[in-house]
């Protein structure tokens, strides 16, 4: 079955400047993938490239099968931008334009447009939605995104705007897409936020695509065992670093652990404890923007 | 049915200027009629030519300011997010901006027309001078979209204005072109017109609406190939 979500080597230059290099992802229905990278990264163009307000200058890529930019597949997707913007009116008259614009009629239209003025709590049904703040903005854009029940979600920073209480609300509503069979597909700085939500995290540094893997299988690169023993002297072949009361610690790598746990007990130490270090996904964040 | 939605939406978030150049006949007609109540026919037929050439730069220049407005505002992103495609979107601006200019137009034959029977002129110039006036606006329309697409806002109305007149100058002596017919019969309309039909050409009208069906194609055509132009790039 085709990915919901498909980058097929897509790249975009402006000029001489290439904003995505050859990108090649794919987000599955039923996953949330996360998409994280410094500013000015690419993750913005590779959404804009997805949703076709930009073409490609190289590659291509489908959403549900379709080539980017189809007017018709659009109507099962849902779309948040980073900065929203609004016609004049109510927030429901935008959620409603939203809906109708997808193709929804009434009355399921006018329910569904209640339901989502609820779930996102924007209690202000007679304010021009352009005079809301910015974080009931992001609301409203999120009720006007999810307003037509899409298949697919593709969401610019969904939270950067909201208070602590929107960012669960905003999770929970991710998760119950994803165990509802949707592809969720979302750029974001909140590092936590990817962590709690996502079953894989893609990084893209200056346009091309870093790694991308499930949470386990990128904080399981470069990770450390910590083994602490009691030992009377020093164990060949590992360095460690000297505590108290004869204790050692040792950092290895994974593939190390056994050879060094044998080591200790050949030599008569006796073992401690014996930890395995991941990577977070901060660091693993740092990395890239450094290496920005 | 998108069509009509994004069209409404675009009327009402240009509303007020609407509602104010709507006034902008209705304005002219009480300055004409309140010192006497009976204004001076060169007075009125100067002031409906005039008003003929406002309703044609007002759509002009809101057909060639609304794809730079909405992109600039994002709300271009709004629309195309959702199931609607690049041409949709031009046909809606097309028709707010006709939108505008309808409301213009049918302010101006009421007005027109009231001022016209009070300087003894006949019904039939103003309605011919309305006819005419609204076919060159659904050019100007086609046009400012047109240009709009590759064209800064400002520069692309200075573009249709520059069009309108090249293609006066180049036709009018051949008549071949719609805008180079209709803009001379509007303005050398008599308040004592009887027929309005001797003023509204056939070929004319057929001309200008297969150029502005033209534009919007070649409009529809160019915008597919670019980007959208997102303020955050």
């Amino acid at each position: 079955m085709a990915a919901a979500l498909q980058f097929d080597q897509v790249t975009k230059k402006y000029g001489a400047q290439t904003a995505l290099n050859a990108l090649t992802l794919s987000v599955e229905s039923g996953e949330i993938v996360g998409f994280l990278g410094p500013n000015g990264a690419g993750k913005s163009t590779a959404i804009h490239l997805a949703m076709g307000f930009l073409r490609p200058s190289a590659g291509g890529g489908t959403i549900l099968g379709k080539p980017f930019g189809d007017a018709a597949t659009r109507a099962r997707v849902g779309f948040l931008p980073d900065s929203p913007a609004f016609f004049s009116g109510t927030a429901r008259d935008a959620i409603r334009l939203a809906g109708a614009l997808s193709g929804m009629r009434d009355p399921q239209l006018r329910m569904r447009a209640d339901e989502m003025l609820r779930a996102l709590n924007l209690h202000e049904p007679h304010k021009d939605v352009r005079k809301f703040s910015r974080g009931m903005q992001q609301r409203a854009a999120l009720a006007a995104a999810l307003v037509h029940d899409p298949d697919v979600l593709i969401l610019d920073e969904p939270t950067s705007a909201l208070d602590p209480t929107g960012v669960i609300e905003v999770r929970e509503l991710l998760r119950a897409a994803r165990d509802a069979g949707k592809a969720v597909f979302f750029s974001s700085h909140q590092l936590s936020e990817v962590e709690e939500v996502c079953d894989r995290v893609a990084f893209l540094r200056s346009g091309k695509l870093e790694r991308v893997g499930t949470l386990d299988e990128l904080t399981a690169v470069g990770a450390r065992v910590e083994i602490v023993a009691r030992l009377p002297g020093d164990v060949p072949g590992f360095h460690g670093e000297k505590l108290s009361d004869q204790r050692v610690r040792f950092l290895v790598p994974p593939s190390e652990e056994r050879r060094c746990i044998e080591s200790i007990w050949a030599h008569s130490g006796e073992l401690l404890s014996v930890m395995r270090q991941r990577r977070s996904l901060e660091e693993l964040y740092i990395e890239s923007q450094g290496a920005a | 049915m998108k069509i009509a939605l994004v069209t409404l939406a675009l009327v009402r978030q240009n509303r007020w200027i609407l509602l104010m150049l709507a006034l902008w006949p209705v304005a002219m007609a009480l300055i004409l009629l309140l010192p006497n109540g009976a204004p001076d026919s060169d007075d009125v037929l100067s002031v409906l030519h005039q008003e003929c050439f406002y309703a044609i730069a007002l759509v002009s220049v809101t057909a060639a300011a609304q794809l730079g407005n909405e992109q600039r505002s994002r709300r271009s992103v709004f629309v195309l997010a959702r199931s609607v495609s690049r041409g949709e979107y031009l046909v809606a601006m097309f028709l707010s901006a006709l939108l505008s200019s309808t409301a213009f137009t049918l302010s101006f034959l009421l007005c027109g027309l009231v001022l016209v029977g009070e300087s003894g002129g006949n019904d039939a110039a103003v309605v011919a001078m309305a006819v005419l006036q609204f076919a060159l606006c659904v050019w100007s329309a086609a046009f400012g979209v047109f240009f709009s697409v590759f064209l800064p806002s400002v520069l692309a109305a200075v573009a249709v204005s520059l069009a309108g007149g090249a293609i006066f100058l180049l036709g009018r002596h051949k008549a071949l072109f719609g805008v180079s017919r209709v803009i001379p019969e509007m303005l050398t309309i008599p308040l004592n017109l009887e027929d309005p039909s001797a003023r509204i050409s056939a070929v004319g009208m057929a001309s200008i609406a297969t150029q502005a069906v033209c534009a919007l194609l070649l409009a529809m055509f160019l915008l597919n190939r670019r980007d959208l132009e997102l303020t955050d790039q």
